[in-house]
């Protein structure tokens, strides 16, 4: 990915202060970043990696120092893109090295966060330390004496309760001059023993008195980590996580569709050239739509996310699900992502950024979109009736249920044995990362920093991932309506121009699509695939529930929202199979495995490009899903034909 | 554990020296050998191929000289939790079989 028109729309103000945020994650440095900033921050991007970048400004008396948040990091030893980006930040060659920096101390951990201070202290930045969670050192009976903790390391520090304006106020003047704060008159050591000795020496000083076990926390893990009763929480807990998306998010994504609809309809209306009145309702306000069409989605999932992570129950969720993860080669936490990819590929993709290890976000960005999303669920819908009839029964229960179901675990088993293969591949390929994650105390959730996630997250969508899904509606929109057919053609071709179905019909025949759909369809040859489910295949790259709609135009179904009576009549129009059905129970389980595992939604492929920084990883996911597809379907058709005969 | 494993316990991190902690009348076990409740002290490393991982381990807090409290494991070989260094982390069995701690 190129650099320069990519850059983060970062806050520079000239001659302004720069101070750089850094603390262990979970020591409450987002917090206290949003405290000091409130609502004058931007997101944007690092170049060239998917690690967010904060940057805001204080103003204190008049004046601004602009802070920019860094990824929370346990050292400077970088490991992981996040840690990257924290340390070149830092370095004495990068440009962006800030006048200097605050580091977040969890009191209730200090002999851990007091390991990253020395770390930085080595920097030879100005230095400033931001004690945080004091209250909740109070509550477990442990003590710090901030005075003679700024004594012992020899740079100010700060008590800072979340929430207590007076002293976010204190700190905001302090950052106005860096220049000013005290330096140590010793750098800390840098030998592991050493650093031990002087952590040691420095707490004893602060007359500390560690925090004892949160006894809150170990009663409620007590009852949410048990090996059964957490296992049944958790499994209620996330029934009802995807009932909410599926019954709060798709009543408005109808409206919403629905909305744009009819602004399409009010638009052809009023237009009166054709071509532009379609390109307008069915390319332009259509592509809108389909991109706001998300939104609902997206915001839903990552305010219960944001829940999750600021509660402290995501990282028991990882814990429940590291061993079922671990037989993919993936850990607990890309199970959120893949359980979000159930609702939509899009903010599945998009939850990979909670992973530290960047091959796991590789290998689960790239199988996330084989989960069985809602957009197949028509499709199936549409297929599974064909193949199977509804009175059809296995023990009590209904055969199409069945079968649904099956397609819902050959997802999900399709997703984990590709990403198993992806970590066999990409093995070897940066550092091997121990998996370790901590459990944090469980706290009332910031509704200011969930706020901001669900927020972060709806813009970057419709900033990055938006602009490329509109122009790709735009241009499929092209392929199926040109060339536009004048109406002399048409009657030349024995259309009555008065029927809107027959029009419909003749204009998707004779369209670019159609040609493309006739050019392809000697891959799907073998398949027995004819050229109008191709073209099904080729429009159903906007998103794979328009597939039911063309098919729809394409036999002139009269019920466009459900064409099984049309479809399962289709014959072959023309070479060695003319006038057989099309629809034999072969092809429409090829199909259906087809739909299982094909990349065809051009939304993800769109996530995919902005999430991984380059077209490498959509193309080759493209590629292999592609390639998948075929084969199951090739081999789907044989079997199901086989049986059935 | 023999005695001779308890001499090849590695005590170099990331090309830093850590000091051997003498230890009589204790016994060095790997941390994954705790059971739950139970409190040790850190010793050291042992087949760190990976210095990264070792010394993320220490950045952790996992730090020699350091008192390490099992929490709780999860079943069928899952991660195991500790109380180290004031905060609850998880490892999986094949990073914590890397710490070799001392129990009295």
């Amino acid at each position: 990915m190129s650099c320069c028109h990519n850059q983060a729309p970062v806050a520079t103000i000239e001659g302004a202060v720069r101070i750089g945020l850094i603390g262990n994650p979970n020591a409450g440095k987002s917090t206290l970043f949003n405290a000091l900033t409130g609502l004058n921050a931007k997101v944007g991007n690092y170049p060239g990696v998917t690690v967010a970048r904060y940057v805001g400004t204080a103003k204190v008396d008049g004046r601004e120092v602009v802070i920019e948040d860094l990824p929370g990091t346990y050292s400077l030893d970088p490991i992981s893109p996040d840690e990257q980006v924290v340390a070149e930040t830092l370095d004495l060659d990068s440009g962006e090295r800030p006048d200097g920096v605050v580091v977040v101390l969890d009191a209730t951990s200090l002999q851990r966060s007091l390991g990253l201070l020395s770390h930085a202290l080595q920097l030879g930045l100005p230095t400033y330390a931001v004690l945080t969670f004091a209250d909740e050192l109070a509550r477990r009976q442990g003590s710090i004496d901030p005075a003679a903790l700024s004594e012992a390391l020899g740079i100010p520090v700060l008590m800072v309760t979340a929430g207590h304006g007076a002293q976010v106020m204190d700190l905001k003047r302090e950052l106005l001059d860096p220049a000013s704060w005290s330096r140590p008159v010793v750098t800390p050591p840098i030998t592991p023993s050493a650093i031990n000795g002087w952590i040691a020496s420095v707490l004893e000083a602060a007359k500390h008195k560690p925090a004892v076990v949160d006894d809150r926390t170990r009663r409620i893990d007590a009852v949410l980590l048990h090996p059964v009763l957490g296992f049944i929480i958790f499994l209620v807990a996330m029934f009802l996580f995807f009932q909410t998306i599926f019954t709060v998010a798709a009543p408005i994504q109808d409206l919403i569709g629905d909305g744009f609809g009819a602004l399409g309809e009010l638009v052809s209306e009023h237009v009166g050239i054709d071509w532009l009145a379609g390109l307008l309702a069915g390319g332009i306000i259509g592509g809108v739509g389909g991109v706001l069409e998300f939104i609902p989605q997206i915001a839903l999932l990552f305010l219960l996310l944001g829940l999750f992570e600021s509660t402290g129950y995501m990282a028991r969720v990882a814990y429940l699900m590291d061993r079922l993860m671990g037989k993919a080669g993936l850990e607990g936490r890309a199970f959120i992502a893949m359980l979000s990819s159930l609702a939509c590929a899009v903010p599945g993709i998009m939850a990979t950024r909670t992973l530290p290890s960047a091959r796991d976000r590789l290998a689960t960005m790239m199988t996330a979109p084989l989960m069985t999303c809602s957009a197949r669920l028509p499709v199936y819908t549409l297929l599974v009736a064909m193949l199977i009839p509804s009175e059809s029964r296995i023990w009590i229960f209904g055969t199409q249920g069945v079968v649904m179901f099956a397609m819902y675990l050959l997802g999900a088993v399709g997703a984990m044995a590709a990403a198993w293969v992806f970590k066999f591949l990409l093995r070897g390929k940066g550092p091997a990362l121990p998996f370790y994650m901590e459990m944090p105390s469980y706290r009332l959730p910031s509704w200011r920093e969930v706020g901001r996630s669900v927020w972060d997250a709806c813009w970057i969508f419709l900033r990055r991932v938006g602009g490329i899904i509109l122009a790709l509606s735009i241009a499929l929109w092209i392929l199926l309506s040109l060339p536009v057919a004048s109406e002399d053609r048409m009657t030349a071709a024995g259309v009555d121009i008065d029927d809107e179905v027959a029009v419909a019909q003749y204009q998707l025949d004779n369209s670019i699509a159609a040609g493309v759909g006739k050019a392809i369809q000697p891959v799907f040859e073998p398949l027995g695939f004819d050229w109008r489910i191709t073209v099904g295949l080729v429009a159903a790259m906007g998103a794979r529930e328009v597939f039911v709609a063309t098919m729809a135009q394409v036999t002139a179904a009269e019920d466009e929202e459900d064409p099984q009576a049309e479809l399962t009549e289709m014959t072959w129009l023309s070479g060695p199979h003319e006038g057989e059905l099309l629809f034999t129970p072969g092809v429409i389980a090829g199909l259906l495995l087809y739909f299982a595992f094909a990349l065809q939604c051009t939304s993800t492929v769109a996530a995919l490009k902005r999430e991984s920084g380059s077209w490498k990883w959509p193309a080759i996911a493209f590629v292999y899903m592609t390639a998948m597809a075929w084969i199951a379907a090739f081999i789907g058709k044989l079997v199901v034909g086989a049986l059935v005969g | 554990m023999n005695a001779m494993d308890q001499r090849s316990v590695v005590t170099g991190l990331c090309g830093r020296q850590v000091e051997v902690v003498d230890c009589d009348n204790c016994t060095i076990i790997p941390l994954t050998d705790l059971k739950c409740g139970q409190t040790a002290r850190l010793m050291g490393f042992q087949n760190e191929e990976d210095m990264t991982v070792c010394r993320r381990l220490f950045d952790l807090g996992f730090r020699v000289g350091t008192d390490i409290e099992m929490v709780r494991k999860a079943p069928i070989g899952g991660p195991i939790t500790y109380r180290v260094s004031g905060a609850e982390l998880l490892l999986r069995s094949t990073e914590a079989q890397r710490i070799m701690v001392s129990v009295a």
